[in-house]
């Protein structure tokens, strides 16, 4: 009896318990696989922070995916039930026990949830193994992945799986005992003087916020911090309360007024369509703004993580644009090693450059500056300098941090003033940040002067920097690489101030212990692969987890749409029936069946996309990185997926309408 | 509107429980008849009105209406033709529950683009004919049987259909509403030269037609024509209906 009730729900919703328990499972398997990462051996030994620091990320974002997933499962297991509410209805009129009936929702839920859980582990199962070597793809490390799953991790699942289980089982037989305590059919009340009031309100807190991004994004410059986080803390309230009063009274009264309008509501399908259009609006407002705000927090988050990958390599393509670079004192060294190891040079080069003591004009630090000349400079490959701005041979370019870390916007003026010893003043629009050799490999200002400014210039310290490019590596072995580095810091240059620029002292100290005034040390080697690995390992990670997520959030948020499209309740069925009885032809009712879904897959996402924008804002302020054409990228992704889904669910749903409609 | 049906015969179910609703019934109707169809409780009467209404195919058989074959016309066609020509009252009444009484019967004029004039027009004019002029603003979950049916009556016969078909149409309803409605039917049948072909159970209701078959078992057991004098009509469908057996409540004894 039990059974046959439970299994004749289940024929009925089989699209929609179809599509939850793939999407549970989905996220089942994912926080398996996960979970049984953070224990691979074979991870411990490839990779050296993973036991360290990755194991317990992992750890940290399985738990975080399992917790969302939960309140996934949690939210829409409650769907099924209130789709069978006029059956749990009838069966309590006729007089089952309350009891038998909250059985009935218990049965319903543990199968569905264990049939998710088994599944979900059979995916982490075959899957682990695709996704381990995924993760050691993206973080670059050349290695196998073996399979494993401990006892622990295995043990750990079954019984987070069977206490989800038992929770929600539980948890839906709560739904039911209150659905059926609920005797009043509630019909959803219009209640218009409130709507139409709050869908006013809402349109004004959605544009003002608007407005205000546009504001935040125009004048990005010059704005105090404290008013910014004031605008940031209006635009969130704008926006969620904003979009929440658009869904709860604009659109409702909009469709309100059309069908109010009779020249267009009486006309054709529409007398039906708009009123369908706003029951189902009302009855689904809560989600659809719900996928508003997290469809715009993804977008945020991914452009977020977009930006601080970019970050973070352009800061290491800063320091390192040459696959290996030296300098005097350890050019010799290097030389031997490449020429012992049979390394293949694409391309070498070599510059001589002078070191003088020089004097920011913006705060009036007195640093090492090093010069070199236009030509030298122009002989440097293109790539290494292309982020700075181009001078002719008769203008200087400075190269500072202080004014423009990559990623850091600090007050940039327009002009720098840099005053050198015993030599003229430079004045310069020309301000760049890409140090040719690589940030490293010296302190201070670099500054490109013209041919003949650098050759009256009178060095207190001269050096020769070599860069490297290779074809297949610089195949330096791990010993080599370990005397090298044992070289890295150990020569610099020291001054010694005096009242007067002309008489401030600067020399080249070599491994400095007790010398009076302030020492500079230069990295004497950088080598591209070294931090290359780790940019890479942690970019690679972040990719992983950054690609799960969003894909889980994708599949949970369009399976939310997707169920909330195809779980219609007996009188919505029975309208689009009687509509084809009464002369309606299937053509007109998939054209409802497809605009329902175009509505509810595109406003939430012109909203979300719309709210998104505050992210150029917040990027810019901190950033002279421009993430339009990114960020434009990143929404374009995220609607094409969303398209997807939303074909695919008009697809289904117009299937289970045509199936009925015979 | 003359329809002919032509052999048709419909099954519902599987093999093994099939169930032979209709099995093979031929039937001619003519321009401007009023024809009854009476019969036991699952002799097949909806399914015959159904078939003949295009909303389901035969297995087998022909529909003619206009010398037109509609079985073999496209479902597009046939909704196209089911709106434009035809009325319906549903036994079950079919109306829309997310729409107020007056949007529910105007719904048949809107879906033929009519003026907005026209429809108020003819709003006015039906609910005043059939006395439901204060249910305009209900919602038709709230409305009785009774009344859910004169709703359905008056979406039927808001566009001036030229065939009706009415299942049941005075099924749920008081004697006094139930004549007003048949009286009406009786007029645009006789002044607008609208076919009717209506199902029933009751002999009063039947005795307005001008013909009424019997239909039992999926088959046309015999049929009775109006000899112009309605009391007479009435005596001899209840004569007939005791033959066949069903529908009239002094022999469902003999039926069970
Ligand atoms: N959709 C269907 N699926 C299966 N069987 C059906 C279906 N519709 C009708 N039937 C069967 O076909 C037979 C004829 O049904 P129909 O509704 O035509 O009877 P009826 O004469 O209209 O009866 P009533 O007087 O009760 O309205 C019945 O046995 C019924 O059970
Ligand atoms: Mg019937």
């Amino acid at each position: 009896m039990f059974l046959k009730i439970v299994r004749r729900s289940f024929t009925n919703m089989r699209d929609s318990y179809l599509i939850y328990v793939l999407a549970c499972s989905f996220a089942i398997g994912i926080f398996s696989v996960l979970l049984s990462l953070v224990d691979n051996p074979k991870l411990k030994t490839n990779i050296s922070i993973w036991s360290s620091g990755f194991a317990n990320i992992t750890l940290f974002f399985s738990i975080l995916f399992i917790f969302c997933a939960f309140v996934y499962m949690g939210f829409v297991g409650g769907f099924f039930i209130k789709q069978q509410a006029h059956e749990f209805k009838t069966f309590d009129k006729f007089g089952m026990s309350r009891f038998t009936i909250l059985i009935i929702g218990f049965i319903q839920t543990m199968l569905v949830q264990l049939v998710s859980w088994v599944i979900g582990i059979l995916i982490a199962l075959i899957f682990q193994k695709f996704f381990g070597m995924l993760l050691l793809y993206l973080m670059g490390v050349k290695s196998g992945f073996s399979f494993l799953f401990t006892s622990n991790t295995f043990n750990l699942l079954i019984q987070i799986g069977i206490y989800s289980t038992l929770v929600f089982s539980v948890m839906n037989s709560f739904r039911v005992n209150r659905l059926l305590k609920d005797k009043n059919n509630k019909k959803i009340s219009s209640r218009f003087y409130l709507r139409i009031p709050a869908g006013f309100l809402g349109v004004l807190f959605f544009i003002s916020g608007l407005f205000v991004t546009i504001v935040l994004i125009s004048d990005i410059k010059d704005n105090q911090t404290n008013q910014v986080m004031q605008q940031l803390i209006f635009l969130f309230v704008a926006y969620l309360l904003g979009s929440y009063l658009i869904y709860f009274g604009f659109l409702p009264s909009l469709l309100t007024i059309l069908q109010h309008i009779k020249w267009i509501a009486y006309t054709g399908i529409n007398v039906f369509s708009f009123k369908y259009f706003k029951e189902r609006l009302i009855r689904n407002n809560s989600v659809l703004w719900f996928i508003t705000e997290l469809s715009s927090l993804a977008l945020i988050l991914l452009s977020i993580c977009y930006f601080s990958y970019q970050t973070a390599y352009s800061n290491y393509l800063y320091a390192h644009p040459f696959e290996l670079t030296a300098n005097q004192y350890t050019v010799k060294d290097i030389k031997n090693d490449l020429k012992e190891n049979n390394s293949q040079i694409t391309r070498e080069y070599k510059t001589t450059v002078k070191t003088t003591v020089v004097k920011r004009g913006s705060n009036g630090e007195i640093i090492p500056g090093t010069f070199m000349s236009y030509s030298d400079y122009q002989k440097l490959p293109k790539s290494n300098v292309a982020k700075n701005p181009k001078i002719s041979k008769n203008q200087f370019l400075i190269l500072d941090f202080g004014y423009n870390v990559s990623g850091y916007n600090f007050k940039k003026p327009d002009t720098a003033v840099v005053s050198v010893k015993n030599a003229k003043q430079i004045k310069s629009d020309k301000i760049g940040s890409a140090f040719p050799y690589g940030s490293t490999m010296y302190q201070g200002l670099m500054i490109i002067a013209p041919d003949n400014y650098y050759n009256k210039l009178q060095a207190d310290v001269k050096n020769t920097f070599y860069g490297w490019f290779f074809k297949d590596g610089d195949k330096l072995t791990h010993k080599q690489f370990k005397k090298l580095d044992k070289q890295e810091y150990t020569r610099g240059v020291l001054i010694k101030k005096a009242d007067n620029l002309n008489d401030t002292k600067l020399s080249a100290v070599h491994e400095p212990k007790h010398y009076q005034g302030e020492i500079f040390m230069d990295s004497n080697y950088s080598r591209q692969k070294t931090a290359k690995i780790q940019v890479d390992q942690i970019s690679g990670f972040g990719i992983f987890i950054v690609a799960l997520f969003s894909v889980a959030l994708l599949i949970a948020l369009g399976s939310v749409l997707t169920l909330k499209l195809l779980l219609r309740d007996d009188s919505e069925w029975k309208q689009l029936r009687t509509l084809n009885k009464i002369g309606v032809d299937k053509g007109e009712i998939k054209e409802i069946v497809k605009k329902e879904t175009i509505y509810t897959f595109v406003i939430p996402i012109v909203f979300a996309v719309m709210q998104s924008y505050i992210v150029i804002a917040l990027i810019g302020r901190f950033s002279a990185m421009t993430m339009i054409v990114p960020f434009i990228l990143i929404n374009l992704c995220y609607i094409a997926l969303y398209g997807i889904i939303g074909f695919v669910t008009y697809l289904i749903s117009w299937r289970s309408v045509d199936q009925k409609l015979n | 509107m003359q329809i002919i049906v032509k052999n048709i015969a419909k099954d519902y179910g599987k093999r093994f429980n099939a169930v032979h609703a209709i099995k093979d019934i031929g039937l001619e109707v003519k321009q401007g008849e009023f024809l009854g169809i009476m019969g036991p409780s699952g002799a097949g009467k909806s399914t015959l009105l159904n078939i003949i209404s295009t909303n389901e195919r035969p297995d087998h058989g022909q529909v003619l209406i206009d010398g037109i074959d509609m079985t073999q016309l496209h479902d597009k066609d046939q909704a196209k033709y089911r709106r434009n020509k035809m009325g319906f009252i549903y036994q079950n009444f079919e109306l829309l529950d997310s729409l107020n009484v007056k949007e529910n019967i105007i719904l048949p004029m809107a879906l033929r683009h009519a003026s907005k004039r026209l429809i108020e027009q003819s709003f006015k004019h039906m609910t005043r004919l059939l006395n439901i002029e204060e249910l305009s603003k209900r919602n038709v979950d709230d409305l009785s049987l009774g009344q859910k049916q004169i709703v359905a009556a008056a979406r039927a016969l808001i566009n001036g259909p030229e065939i009706l078909f009415a299942d049941e149409p005075t099924g749920s309803l008081d004697s006094k509403s139930a004549t007003i409605l048949l009286n009406y039917m009786q007029l645009i049948n006789d002044k607008e030269k609208t076919t009717i072909l209506m199902a029933t159970h009751d002999a009063f209701t039947a005795s307005y037609c001008s013909r009424v078959v019997f239909v039992k078992d999926g088959i046309i057991f015999s049929e009775v024509v109006n000899p112009g004098d309605r009391n007479k009509f009435f005596e001899q469908i209840i004569n007939m209906q005791r033959t066949i057996g069903g529908g009239s409540y002094f022999n469902v004894s003999k039926n069970s």
